[in-house]
């Protein structure tokens, strides 16, 4: 079974959370990120979480501010290296198991903005489009346990280009 | 017999029942996930002791054994937005965090009930 893979860049349309999230790591900044989720063609669950510098978004998404009691700066770096920086593997953890943990806990930051409902740092856009690169994907079911986080069977994590939210 | 939730222990039962209906609430609500699921999440979390499940202000989180010596000794949660928490160390230093800094690190040790509580069913008040 392939774990995971990498495709060039998606464009996605519908309900996205986008929010500002501080990395809470010395030499990291905060990040614009997006979460979104759909069903792929055999029903599965499928989320996009996807980041950038807030500062290279468009203003009226209103993540330009930083968040109190955290760096002034934007990161750019990708997010799964992060969440490497974030969490070491832990003693013989195999590649496959740590690439998943990684991205369980990136999609987990998504899906704790999306559950959250609106605040300064944090909103819900009921359509939206948005432009996502370097997108790497991971299969997060597994034969013994099952889909992964919330029901999640993939979550694609990229670097986000644009997202402009559309007239209901 | 029901054995008691870990935060049973902290806040009482029917603050953790409270709690636990108001994370499902929240799951249904905002992320149309499925009632059963959304029980069997919060669940989980509560027993696992997972900062994205429990996290709530007015908190005090430890170090594990197994967290590294140069974390901050003890962290209160000033308020959670999120996936992010306003924290305070022990020399009262507030930064923001998202919730997996907690993760495998710390664990929930007190729990100051910051909440107004949900008013008694009929016939069993005070």
């Amino acid at each position: 079974m392939t774990l995971s893979a990498t495709c060039p860049r998606l464009t996605g349309t519908g309900r996205a959370t986008v929010a500002r999230i501080g990395c809470g790591l010395p030499g990291w900044g905060d990040y614009a990120l997006l979460y979104a989720t759909a069903l792929d063609a055999d029903g599965r669950l499928t989320a996009t979480v996807a980041a950038t510098d807030p500062a290279l978004l468009a203003p009226d998404l209103g993540l330009h501010q930083p968040l109190p009691h955290a760096p002034t700066h934007g990161e750019r770096r990708p997010l799964l290296q992060y969440a490497a920086a974030a969490s070491a593997p832990q003693g013989s953890e195999p590649a496959a198991a740590y690439q998943r943990r990684l991205a369980t806990q990136v999609l987990r930051t998504g899906h704790a903005a999306r559950v959250a409902g609106a605040f300064a740092y944090c909103h819900d856009l009921p359509a939206a489009v948005w432009d996502v690169e370097d997108v790497q994907e991971t299969v997060l079911s597994t034969e013994k346990h099952g889909a992964g986080y919330a029901g999640h069977h993939l979550v694609r994590i990229g670097r986000l280009l644009s997202v402009t939210a559309k007239a209901g | 017999m029901l054995l008691p939730l870990p935060i049973d222990l902290l806040i009482g039962a029917e603050r953790a029942g409270q709690f636990i209906n108001a994370r499902v609430r929240a799951l249904t609500e905002r992320d149309w996930i499925p009632e059963s699921l959304a029980y069997e999440m919060v669940c989980t979390g509560v027993l696992d002791g997972d900062p994205w499940t429990l996290v709530d202000a007015g908190q005090r989180w430890l170090p594990r054994d197994s967290a590294p010596d140069e974390v901050p000794a003890e962290l209160y949660v000033v308020h959670r937005r999120g996936a992010q928490v306003l924290l305070e160390d022990e020399y009262g230093q507030r930064a923001t965090y998202p919730l997996a800094a907690l993760y495998d690190t710390y664990y929930l040790h007190t729990w100051h009930w910051s909440h107004e509580d949900a008013p008694a069913a009929s016939g069993e008040g005070p």
